[in-house]
């Protein structure tokens, strides 16, 4: 037992070793404070301020080393070159950057601000094929300068990841779902889920034989605005024993629906919503086996607490109605109690 | 007859134009290019500024260059008989930067720093058209020596540069 116990733990950490090693070098990017265009005083620091937010989101999502403008400037003063920062914005400027710095991508673009409307583009050259290639685009308009660190953010998940940004997070004026580092669902497209279980009969016959079952939920989540999301999933709960003697049950649901929720001081997300479900109930007797399928509907309602980064644990109370295809029309109505957590991405 | 020395003559345009694109061989004396590059842990190496300090000798490889690999345990002899007084840099133009370069070099247990010219940019300022090329580059910023495949004799000549810049 002690030799397998100790073998385990060697696969384990040879496993772990081997994963290290393998791990490819970071990619080297430079993200250049962006030009000040339009409506902005020369001293106006939007241009370094979505610089540094594209930074935050690009060292969040990992895989890259940034540059330090420090080294950018130490090395363009010790090579010599009369390139200066300043009035570097061209592609061929820039090509010739990326090869003095030796990067394999480069960030750079424009801030405007014109009646009030804030204009964003940024641009992504890439030199890891070999030659250097405009790989990406981007221009993003909205009012309020609040949406800067979001546009920088979107631009930067565009840029690196090819993530699709969500425009109308864009239209109107300025408010409080804006603020993208709120809730996992908020800050990410997707997000997955798994929680605990606990389902309670409401209606006879169903309550009479069992107090609850057990088990647990996996769901998938789709953002599809700054107050929506659609919701996919399954759950399967369990008992081991009824009131009456020995008989195994389960039931095994699978699910789809909305979730509405709102940011709430930075890091709550109280939210609703509703699914529409298909069950089966199994219960296997020591005579015999029955098994019932049913279809019905489930509201929820309960709070999400973004706790890491991508992180968020929820727990909400989910009331059901379903009613078995059988002769009698058995009802399996109950109520959930579901607490898990979820990762975005 | 005027139809060959046609033909012979407009080979040799050719050749002659053709031999335009490529780097013209550095030669001792001649000002060494400077070169900017990345080193394994993503430092930036510039050569202007190692040669502030020391003389440089450089040598470039890819991983699995059969020459490279008799030559690189040679060098790492001379590194460890000559890298107090001389500034030691392999140079890699593997396009998968360190995660392949790194690798070739530490199996052939050879501990000199490693520089990786994914882009091939700086082999390309010194014309290596050879494996291994190796150029030794004086504090003035003037090539000493230069050298191109592995020769035993090359080897011994690269010992006798060296000693002569302690």
């Amino acid at each position: 037992m002690k030799t397998r116990f100790i073998l385990a733990c060697a696969c384990v950490c040879a496993v772990l070793v081997s994963a290290q090693a393998l791990s490819a070098a970071p990619k080297t990017i430079y993200i250049k404070p962006f030009s000040l265009v339009k409506g902005l005083p020369a001293t106006d620091p939007a241009g370094n301020l979505v610089k540094d937010y594209v930074s935050e989101a690009i060292i969040e999502m990992g895989g890259f080393a940034i540059i330090s403008d420090d080294e950018v400037k130490q090395t363009l003063q010790q090579e010599e070159l009369r390139m200066s920062m300043d009035i570097c914005y061209d592609d061929a400027c820039m090509k010739q950057l990326m090869q003095s710095i030796q990067t394999d991508y480069i960030i750079y673009g424009t801030i405007a601000l014109d009646e009030g409307r804030y204009t964003i583009t940024a641009k992504m050259l890439d030199r890891s094929g070999g030659t250097v290639q405009l790989a990406r685009v981007k221009t993003l308009e909205f009012k309020g300068k609040k949406r800067i660190k979001v546009a920088s953010h979107d631009l930067a998940a565009y840029m690196v990841k090819e993530k699709s940004i969500r425009m109308e997070r864009y239209a109107g004026e300025e408010s409080e779902g804006d603020d993208e580092y709120q809730v996992v669902v908020l800050k990410t497209s997707s997000a997955v889920s798994l929680s605990y279980n606990y389902f309670m009969p409401f209606a006879t016959p169903f309550k009479d034989y069992y107090d609850g079952l057990n088990g647990i939920s996996t769901a998938y989540y789709r953002v599809i605005g700054v107050y929506t999301s659609l919701v996919a999933g399954a759950n399967f709960l369990t008992a081991s024993d009824n009131k009456t003697g020995n008989a195994s049950v389960s039931l095994t649901s699978g699910f789809a629906g909305i979730r509405l929720g709102m940011p709430v001081l930075g890091i709550l997300y109280p939210y609703a919503g509703i699914l529409a479900k298909g069950t089966w109930f199994r219960e296997k007797g020591q005579a015999e086996t029955a098994n019932l399928l049913a279809y019905g509907v489930d509201g929820f309602a309960g709070v999400a607490v973004n706790v890491w980064e991508n992180i968020s644990v929820f727990a909400d109370f989910r009331a059901g109605w379903a009613q078995a295809k059988d002769k009698a029309g058995t009802s399996l109505n109950g109520g959930t109690i579901n607490i898990g957590t979820m990762y975005g991405f | 007859m005027k139809m060959k020395i046609f033909t012979l003559m407009a080979a040799a345009t050719l050749l002659a134009l053709g031999s335009g694109f490529v780097h013209a061989e550095l030669k001792q004396g001649d000002a060494a290019p400077s070169f900017t590059l990345r080193d394994t842990g993503n430092r930036l190496v510039l050569s202007k500024s190692v040669i502030q300090g020391k003389p440089l000798l450089v040598s470039f490889y890819f991983a699995g260059c059969e020459p490279c690999k008799k030559e690189l345990p040679e060098l790492q002899k001379l590194f460890d008989k000559h890298g107090s007084a001389v500034a030691f840099y392999l140079v890699s133009t593997d396009k998968e930067g360190a995660d392949v370069a790194l690798p070739f070099v530490k199996n052939l247990g050879v501990k000199i720093p490693v520089l990786c010219d994914k882009y091939s940019d700086a082999a390309k300022a010194f014309g290596v058209n050879k494996y291994p090329s190796i150029f030794i580059i004086g504090t003035n910023g003037a090539l000493l020596f230069s050298a191109n495949g592995y020769h035993e004799e090359t080897i011994a000549q690269i010992d006798q540069v060296l000693g002569t810049l302690h």
